[in-house]
């Protein structure tokens, strides 16, 4: 088989399975679960096969779209090691998000729904993977946007979902315009948006690199991966179906924008760069902060899943696109396990989403615990040293290493981050699996099913660092494996007792004691924080974190835009209706005073105008 | 065989009129089988021009054919024939025509023959508009439909229907006049003694009129037009009119009339003014983005929908006279995609309003909510025409906006910018639409019912065409890259070139 032919395949699979069910399946739930899972299947087999055949990188081919006078907008692919990567990490978890959806979503009868927006997404997002230029990319960038709308408002009639749906749209379309503005100021700038031209051409030319079309450029980013200032959507977006929170708003779609950035790194010169280092590490801050005072188990997460963007943004910006990816290929593997082991506990829990209703899970849910477990250290980057015990631990440690060789300033903040991780991540741990459950429906919990269980075991494996070194198709590494070397290099340069300790024990340090910490969180008085209790005055200021940009923005953008809309509309009525309409009625009253001087009802009078009319069409027809 | 065809398309909808004007009582079925033929005449001769896109591709006109009607000592011959501009407006027409058709004939109207009636007397003028090549009879095809639309917004009308149809009457009348007396000296001036289009594009290119002349014809013909596109600031009929019209009417006077005026400044002004355009050409940006940015932030506070989506299809508007400020041929092209769309989504905005109307009686925002889960269909094919209209890829709208876009950085990047913004705004009163009347919770214990299979149809028809060209807009960029070069080519370059650091 032709490889071209198979990315097709696995371009359009899903694409068909979403037709499918939107025209014959959408009262079938499990036709439409069956369908959409086996389309995703065949992806999944053919990038297996895709790997196995290791076809000669890049491949390529192209197909023109649209046509116009000066423009051509083509559709294509360019398959790079990163877009296989890509390629295996959405098929691959796409596969077994929607296996746990079918369990998840048993009760829903809008299953079929929910299984065509699914399908729609990865569609969506296999595209913005395969893209070979900025235009098609854009494309699907939307469409994403589109899937990830359509399934944020999936349980529709709250009213949570249907603000959260709209507000996802509008925040991805600020940083869209941007986004827009800079590929078509690349198109007329560089004469080019096709990702391959544009390397070679700027690795001829350098001097012709733009810093304002790359900053704009930026602004995708910033609305797709939820970054400062465009990250309020995605806490909301949780609105969505919990396994929806799993693939797009932690694995892939919020990883698109960091994907976009190393798949056209050399579009961004080293100010622009530097800038979204100075972004990702304040965002990872920012966000680890907010995640310390949330109630809902999926806000936690979501918090964390920003603050991990931040950790990706950081490290692209120093220039190590390499770690960038390797850190979100671990994170998508064990956000997507603890994203879908919140789902079991809240499918199990009767939709129970506060912690602080849970409580006593371990021994109701031991399965579950562990692999939460497992997930958690992962996200808190458990490992002492070089021995990597999670694949979170691997990735992080080297973010650290890039830090500290780069900038102190960054090292510094992400090791606090680190710190607040394993703070947040041991709250949450400890309240929703000791001590004794705080509610009727968690008391009767129980184990989920095999087929929510099995995902779950899956995703463990790629949790665990030797799992996760082991077992990614062979030839993946390699995306990450340049930078690992360079980083290994430059800190063997380095070594000394600062160092040593920067890398080795500060690290360690920062996780194991953050964990010992959360360890206060662990009894709460009745259902609220033990922070509230013990130190309101600190619990608020915290808790004025994760508000602080939508209250500014409520106050700020959306009140005056509303005000202005207002006014707008108001002077529209008034002046402009007034003026025109008055104007016309007044032109018309001077005209028909005119022509009623003309009505003497005279006859003689008549008879001249009959005449003199008559005469000029006379003359003018001898003009003729 | 082509060129009778094109007459059919323009007299077959007559002719069915005529028929439903004959004889005393008709059965409804009877006006609905003569009335449907009318409307699917067109279209399907539309359809089977829009195959043969391969003629086109040799550009200029194609099946041209002239008829002698006793006016040719003035230079008026009633000429018909497409080319790559106007095959697309064409198909359009054809296709918002069918489905503005099925809404009328299924629509429980009022005296339903008349209605009918005029409908199709209203829709074989708007398929002469974009088939004349003559110029006067593309101007008389107009006025034939704005005329019977004034009618049925006196007969049918809904709010203050009196007074708007007075406003809207005069308002327009006004436009079309200054259009007239633009033709009519650019006749004159030409001193070529033909309406002939072909024939004027071919002389004025050859030897443009002095710059003074071209000023003032193009300004005249600037401000009519621009009235009947409602080119801010003179979109205040817009709303109001949208809103007193009946729904049929509003679909074909949105989606295929308002088109007149720019299709007007594309085949004629532009082209054939260039210097008089390039001295107004400031204020058509100017004004143009506030059709985009202030319409659009009017549009935001709408509280009903019909309003809105009036308000919302005047500000869309302002990326197609941006597409033709570009100066370029791409700029051109863009409009036409752009035209396209719009025609299509507007009317499927419209249709779909009324279909919700009929069943709420209120189309205010605050008096509805959560009819979703009783309506999917209706709620289903609103998000689309709601994402289509924002400009969501795979929609057609897509292709218009984003050429338009791109057309503009090359003339006026700063232009581009402001314009580009608009993506946001309408994704925000698009949304809040269809968020407030088909998500969250719901305000009223009333049922209602979804749509209809007949209802569903003339829906379908329009989403599935802007599905088709969404996916595949192929087939419109060929006869669209064909159009007259030899009047466009010559303009002058844009004022920023791309930088070519391959050559």
């Amino acid at each position: 088989m032709d490889p071209i032919n198979a990315l097709t395949g696995i371009l359009l699979a899903p694409l068909i399975a979403s037709g499918a069910i939107v025209s014959f399946a959408l009262r079938q739930a499990r036709v439409a679960a069956t369908i959409s899972l086996v389309a995703n299947a065949v992806a999944l087999g053919l990038t297996f096969w895709l790997l196995q055949s290791q076809p000669l990188l890049p491949l390529e081919a192209q197909w023109a779209w649209l046509e116009l006078h000066t423009f051509t907008l083509s559709m294509g692919y360019y398959v790079t090691p990163q877009a296989l990567l890509m390629l295996f990490i959405v098929t691959f978890l796409g596969f077994w998000i929607q296996l746990f959806s079918t369990a998840y979503m048993r009760e829903d009868p809008s299953q079929g729904r929910y299984f065509a927006g699914l399908s729609i997404f990865l569609f969506a997002m296999l595209g913005i993977v395969l893209a070979d230029n900025l235009f098609m990319m854009f494309i699907f960038w939307e469409l994403v946007g589109l899937g990830s709308y359509l399934l944020i408002a999936h349980y529709w009639k709250t009213e949570a979902a249907a603000q959260a749906s709209k507000k996802a749209f509008i925040v991805n379309r600020i940083g869209d315009w941007g986004f827009l503005l800079g590929i078509v100021g690349c198109f007329w700038h560089y004469g080019t948006t096709n990702i391959a031209q544009l390397q070679t051409l700027l690795a001829a030319h350098p001097e012709v690199l733009s810093g304002g079309l790359a900053l704009l450029l930026m602004c995708g980013f910033l609305g797709k991966s939820a970054q400062l200032p465009l990250q309020v959507w995605l806490p909301d977006a949780m609105a969505g179906p919990t396994p929806v929170s799993a693939l797009i708003h932690a694995a892939t779609m919020v990883a698109a924008g960091i994907y976009f950035l190393c798949r056209a790194e050399f579009l961004f010169p080293d100010g622009v760069r530097s800038y979204i280092a100075c972004l990702g590490s304040i965002m990872a801050l920012y966000a680890g902060i907010c995640a310390l005072t949330q109630r809902d188990i999926k806000r936690v997460l979501a918090y964390s899943t920003l603050s991990q963007l931040g950790y990706m943004a950081c490290v692209f910006g120093l220039g190590y696109s390499g770690l960038a990816l390797m850190h979100l290929s671990t994170h998508a593997f064990f956000k997507a396990l603890l994203f879908l082991g919140a789902g079991a506990l809240i499918a199990q829990t009767h939709h129970e989403q506060d912690i602080f209703s849970m409580g006593g899970l371990l021994r109701r849910m031991p399965f579950t615990a562990v692999v939460f477990a497992v997930g958690s250290l992962a996200l808190i980057g458990a490992g002492w040293g070089n021995l990597l015990i999670s694949s979170g631990g691997a990735s992080k440690h080297l973010i650290l290493e890039a830090a500290w060789l780069q900038s102190p300033g960054h090292y510094w903040t992400l090791w606090v981050c680190g710190f607040i991780t394993a703070l947040y991540t041991g709250r949450l741990f400890w309240l929703v699996f000791l001590g004794e459950p705080r509610q009727k429906a968690t008391e009767h919990a129980q184990e989920a099913s095999w087929v929510m269980l099995l995902p779950l075991f899956v995703l463990t494996l790629y949790s665990v660092f030797v799992g996760f070194r082991y077992l990614m198709p062979t030839g993946l590494a390699a995306v990450f494996d340049a930078d690992i070397l360079r980083v290994h290099a430059d800190v063997q340069k380095l070594s000394g007792p600062y160092t040593f300790s920067a890398l080795h024990i500060l690290p360690s340090f920062a996780w194991i004691a953050g964990l010992a910490l959360s360890l206060f969180f662990k009894n709460p008085v009745g259902n609220r924080d033990r922070l509230e209790t013990a130190a309101p005055g600190l619990h608020h200021i915290l808790s004025v974190f994760p508000k602080a940009f939508d209250t500014l923005y409520q106050n700020y953008l959306v009140k005056p835009k509303t005000a202005l809309a207002y006014i707008l509309h108001f002077m529209d009525m008034l002046l402009l209706r007034t003026v025109a309409m008055g104007s016309l009625k007044a032109l018309a009253l001077v005209l028909s005073s005119l022509l009623r001087r003309l009505n003497t009802g005279n006859l003689r009078t008549y008879a001249h105008w009959t005449l003199g009319g008559l005469a000029t069409l006379a003359a003018l027809a001898s003009l003729f | 065989m082509e060129p009778y065809l094109l007459l059919a398309s323009i007299v077959g909808p007559w002719l069915a009129a005529a028929l439903l004007l004959l004889g005393r009582e008709w059965a409804t079925g009877a006006i609905r089988a003569v009335g449907l033929i009318g409307f699917a005449l067109p279209a399907l001769i539309a359809i089977f021009f829009a195959q043969q896109t391969g003629l086109l591709s040799e550009g200029g006109y194609v099946f041209v054919k002239s008829w002698d009607t006793g006016l040719s000592q003035f230079g008026i011959t009633f000429t018909l024939g497409l080319n790559g501009l106007s095959m697309p407006l064409y198909l359009m027409s054809g296709i918002v025509g069918l489905a503005a058709g099925l809404h009328a004939c299924f629509a429980q109207m009022q005296r339903l023959r008349l209605y009918v009636c005029l409908l199709l007397i209203m829709h074989g003028g708007l398929m002469g508009i974009f088939c004349s090549m003559d110029v006067f009879f593309f101007y008389l095809m107009h006025e034939l439909a704005l005329i019977t639309s004034f009618l049925m917004i006196g007969i049918w009308g809904t709010a203050w229907r009196r007074r708007t149809a007075i406003e809207i009457t005069v308002y327009l009348s006004v436009g079309a006049l200054l259009t007239l007396i633009g033709l009519i000296a650019l006749y004159v001036q030409s001193d070529l003694e033909t309406f002939d289009l072909e024939a004027l594009q071919m002389a004025l290119v050859r030897y443009p009129l002095t710059i003074t002349v071209q000023k003032h014809i193009f300004g005249l013909l600037l401000l009519g037009m621009g009235i009947l596109v409602s080119l801010f600031p003179f979109h205040s009929w817009a709303p109001r009119g949208y809103n007193a019209m009946p729904t049929s009417t509003a679909m074909l006077h949105a989606g295929v009339l308002k088109k007149f005026g720019l299709f007007g400044l594309l085949q004629i002004a532009y082209p054939l003014l260039e210097q008089g355009a390039l001295h107004w050409n400031p204020w058509v940006v100017v004004l143009a983005l506030c059709n985009i940015l202030v319409i659009g932030m009017i549009t935001v506070a709408q509280q009903d929908l019909k309003l809105m989506i009036a308000y919302g299809s005047v500000m869309h508007m302002g990326y197609a006279f941006l597409g033709l400020a570009c100066f370029s041929l791409l700029g051109v092209q863009a409009t036409v995609l752009m035209l396209f769309a719009h025609g299509l989504s507007v009317s499927l905005l419209f249709l779909l309003e009324d279909f919700l109307r009929r069943r709420t009686q209120t189309d205010t925002f605050a008096e509805l909510g959560g009819l979703g889960p009783q309506m999917p269909w209706l709620s289903a094919c609103f998000v689309a025409a709601t994402m289509a209209s924002i400009g969501l890829p795979g929609f057609a709208n897509f292709w218009g906006e984003l050429a338009i876009f791109t057309a503009l950085w090359s003339t006026y990047p700063w232009a581009c910018a402001v314009a580009a913004a608009g993506i946001l705004i309408s994704a925000i009163y698009g949304l809040r639409a269809a968020a407030a009347i088909f998500f969250g919770p719901t305000h009223t214990s009333a049922t209602y019912t979804d749509l209809t299979p007949i209802e569903r149809l003339p829906a379908l028809l329009l989403i599935s065409t802007l599905l088709l060209f969404g996916i595949w807009p192929r087939p419109l960029g060929v006869p669209i890259a064909s159009s007259n070069k030899e009047a466009l080519t010559t303009r002058p370059q844009a004022p920023i070139k791309p930088l070519k650091a391959y050559e």
